[in-house]
């Protein structure tokens, strides 16, 4: 599968470069991406960590007929016009507006490169450069005319005045659960928030923890077994708070609500080497807990693990008792965090850049195939 | 009695100049004239010709814009996602004027019904602002008018609904021919002419000379001054091998950009010129219109680079006139007999030749064209006395 992954000079500014960690994640899970830029400080930051690379140089614009163009706007928008309150909008956009911002400089090919998929960083309406505005431009027009998948990554914020320019993706890709999302075009299936690490890549500012471990997430949670689909929530157990322990596994499970259907979860419970009589801790918390950990479906118990590997691995955090350091690394990696006290949160599925990819695979298939076969399948 | 009101809509700086000299005709008549400007990211309202304009953003009503965009959003959405002209567009580009759509479309609504005009005036109804303004003077029954902006060459499509709701009084029986080609009906085009070209062009005004030589270098005095139109800035640099040679000769070219020109593009093609030594002054965007006009009445011959109204008005002095065509250019002065074609040769020649080839058959040509592109050059008190009697009867067709 050919995967184009997209870095300008605003996505590449606005996360000190750590959007190429994006392209590391897609190597490290047997993807081969192919990444497109068009400056010098990408290209040679791409070239540092090897990546193959596509360049691409912006140039002037082509001559056009803006004119003949906007008589098919004029066209395509005068169902608009109902006679009422509502604008003419063939009239309102499809002359002075779209005239002088005609852009018609394309991407025809990219070398014989052909995507399956393309992710990039969503513009939310915030600075961006002229070359950036051209190339996103040229590859709206690519992707949509070629029918080529999308996955959109928010880099820019997304909750501003402007909803209609950020749609244009067929999987979003968020950093943060929005207060509203009004108006989800029924094209865009799929909004998804990146998994609490994986924000990062598409944040400003370092942090060497997670920069140490963005590398071998991977091999860290096949040593660990964690299922690299599912959401991990992840709970120190502690038998001297075995009920405590009980309440939250139970108020956690019926706070999900629905998230529980939209999320696969998987529940990791960590356990020291207390004992209690003839019993380990993973026994008291196995026998102790079993009717609260039952509806999560299955329940994986790990000894001495690494709290913070398993924090930087997890989706959301069960904490049953106070313990700050945890807590506040909580807080500052936006890991959901269950306690007693504060028992809601609210969610979107979980997503990681393969889980999208994996989704608009099977779009692709599903478009690809002959009614017959959808009816198969 | 209430006093008589006209709203003018103002746009850019070289649009104003239009608008002017009829809203004084009409307050000659005992009119109170209120202008206002709309946010076009601060170019409008930065060249109003003073501090007395009403704002079209005062008036709006954000919560009502919004959910006009979003009652409209799902639909823009969709053409997104489809292979369509709409993406030549920037989706950021185009979301952001369809809010501003939104925004003025309420504003406009507000502004009328607050301001109460007898009659509106604007240059055109074919932008959004235009739109948004005829709509609502028609659902309000307020008289509404257009002049004309310049010469209409473009293709006639573009015209078209430029008469929906007003009434245009044009300059002359060309443009009336081709707003009718455009199938605007004949009885809401009317010939009147310009408000003031004679004025601009003909009739000497010190100040305004003044002003053009205190603009210009001092090496400019005793020669013999050339005014060079550029239509579009960005293709300047193309021609700069053309103007070698030109410090040699008797020529002073003062090169003037068309003023919606942008500026960093133009400062970028006119280091073309310096390396090349040209003898000659970029005539900034800053320059007042009396030293544009000054130019126009002192220089003896024109330069047009590309296509713009410019040929009328210097047509309208009678001197030369010499045309380099461009790519994508709508009207060919050259091939239509009224300039003289300076390309494929230096322009130093190019003068040369311009001088001694201007005959009477393009002088008769010339003044053939301005015949028919302008009825009157001076007819701001008609445009004004028109306008005063279509706005007798409320809510009458003007």
């Amino acid at each position: 599968m050919n995967i184009l992954v997209v870095i300008g000079e605003v996505a590449y500014d606005g996360t000190q470069g750590k959007i190429l960690f994006l392209v590391e994640l897609l190597r490290q899970y047997g993807y081969d991406p192919m990444l497109l830029c068009w400056t010098d400080r990408v290209a040679q930051a791409a070239q540092a960590h090897g990546f193959p690379l596509l360049r691409i140089t912006p140039q002037e614009q082509p001559a056009v007929d803006a004119v003949a163009e906007a008589k098919q706007v004029a066209e395509l928008l005068t169902g608009r016009i109902d006679g009422g309150d509502t604008p003419s909008w063939a009239r309102l956009l499809a002359f002075d507006d779209f005239i002088g911002s005609v852009q018609a400089w394309g991407l025809s090919s990219l070398g014989g490169y052909k995507p399956d998929v393309i992710i990039k960083s969503v513009p939310g309406g915030e600075s961006s450069t002229p070359q950036d505005e051209q190339v996103e431009l040229a590859l709206h027009r690519f992707a949509t005319w070629n029918r080529i998948p999308r996955i959109g990554v928010e880099v820019q914020r997304l909750d501003g005045p402007l909803s209609i320019s950020r749609w244009p993706v067929d999987v979003l890709l968020t950093k943060q659960v929005y207060p509203s999302w009004t108006g989800l075009s029924p094209a865009l299936q799929q909004t998804a928030q990146l998994r609490p690490a994986h924000r990062h890549y598409c944040r400003y500012g370092m942090d060497q923890m997670l920069e140490g471990f963005l590398p071998q997430e991977k091999e860290l949670r096949e040593r660990l077994s964690l299922p690299p689909d599912k959401a991990v929530f992840f709970m120190p157990f502690h038998l001297y708070y075995t009920e405590e322990c009980r309440r939250l596994l139970r108020s956690a499970w019926e706070s999900l609500g629905k998230s529980r259907q939209q999320n696969d979860v998987h529940l990791a419970v960590s356990v020291g080497n207390g004992t209690r009589r003839s019993l380990s801790e993973r026994d008291i918390f196995m026998q102790g807990c079993k009717r609260e950990w039952q509806p999560w479906g299955a329940v994986q118990v790990l000894e001495n693990a690494d709290t913070m590997a398993m924090l930087l691995l997890s989706d959301a955090v069960l904490l049953p008792y106070h313990m700050a350091v945890l807590e506040d690394m909580c807080r500052k990696w936006e890991v959901p965090l269950w306690t007693l006290q504060r028992e809601t949160h609210r969610l979107l599925p979980w997503a990681t850049p393969i889980d999208a990819i994996e989704a608009c695979r099977a779009a692709v298939q599903d478009a690809a195939a002959t009614p017959a076969e959808r009816e198969t399948a | 009695m209430k006093p008589r009101k006209l709203l003018s809509l103002h746009g850019p700086a070289h649009h104003q100049q239009l608008l002017m000299p009829v809203e004084d005709a009409v307050r000659r008549r005992g009119w109170d004239v209120f202008r206002y400007t709309v946010d076009a990211e601060a170019t409008f309202q930065s060249t109003m010709p003073d501090d007395r304009y009403l704002w079209l953003p005062d008036y709006a009503d954000e919560n009502a814009a919004q959910a006009l965009y979003r009652k409209n959003a799902p639909y823009f959405r969709e053409l997104l996602l489809q292979r369509n002209g709409l993406s030549l567009m920037l989706p950021q580009v185009l979301d952001r004027i369809i809010l501003f759509c939104c925004r003025e479309w309420i504003a406009t609504r507000n502004l009328l019904t607050a301001e109460q005009p007898t009659a509106v005036l604007a240059l055109h109804e074919l932008n959004r602002w235009g739109v948004d303004l005829g709509y609502w003077a028609h659902r309000l029954k307020i008289p509404y008018f257009t002049l004309q902006e310049g010469l209409y060459y473009g293709d006639p499509w573009i015209y078209t609904g430029h008469t929906t709701y007003s009434t245009t009084l044009c300059w002359g029986a060309a443009t009336k021919r081709i707003l009718e080609k455009a199938g605007c009906p004949p009885e809401r085009v009317e010939v009147i002419g310009h408000p003031d070209l004679d004025q601009r062009v003909l009739t000497p005004d010190p100040r305004g000379s003044d002003a053009l030589w205190e603009r210009l270098p001092e090496a400019a005095r005793g020669k013999r001054l050339i005014f060079v139109f550029v239509a579009h800035a960005r293709i300047l640099g193309d021609f700069a091998r053309a103007f070698e040679g030109m410090a040699e000769s008797d020529y002073f070219l003062v090169l003037r950009p068309h003023q919606l020109a942008n500026l960093s593009e133009l400062e970028n093609q006119a280091k073309a010129f310096d390396s090349n030594g040209v003898w000659s002054h970029f005539g900034g965007l800053d320059w007042p219109y009396s030293a544009h006009w000054a130019l126009m009445r002192e220089a003896e011959a024109c330069v047009l680079i590309g296509c713009s109204t410019t040929a009328l008005e210097w047509s309208r002095t009678g001197k030369p006139l010499g045309q380099i065509a461009t790519p994508l250019m709508a009207r060919n002065f050259a091939e239509d007999g009224i300039a003289l074609s300076l390309e494929g040769k230096p322009l130093r020649e190019g003068l040369d030749c311009l001088f001694t080839e201007w005959t009477d058959g393009y002088k008769q040509r010339q003044q053939d064209f301005v015949r028919d592109e302008i009825a009157n050059g001076s007819a701001a008190e008609l445009l004004a006395e028109r306008i005063i009697t279509g706005s007798r009867k409320k809510g009458a067709r003007p």
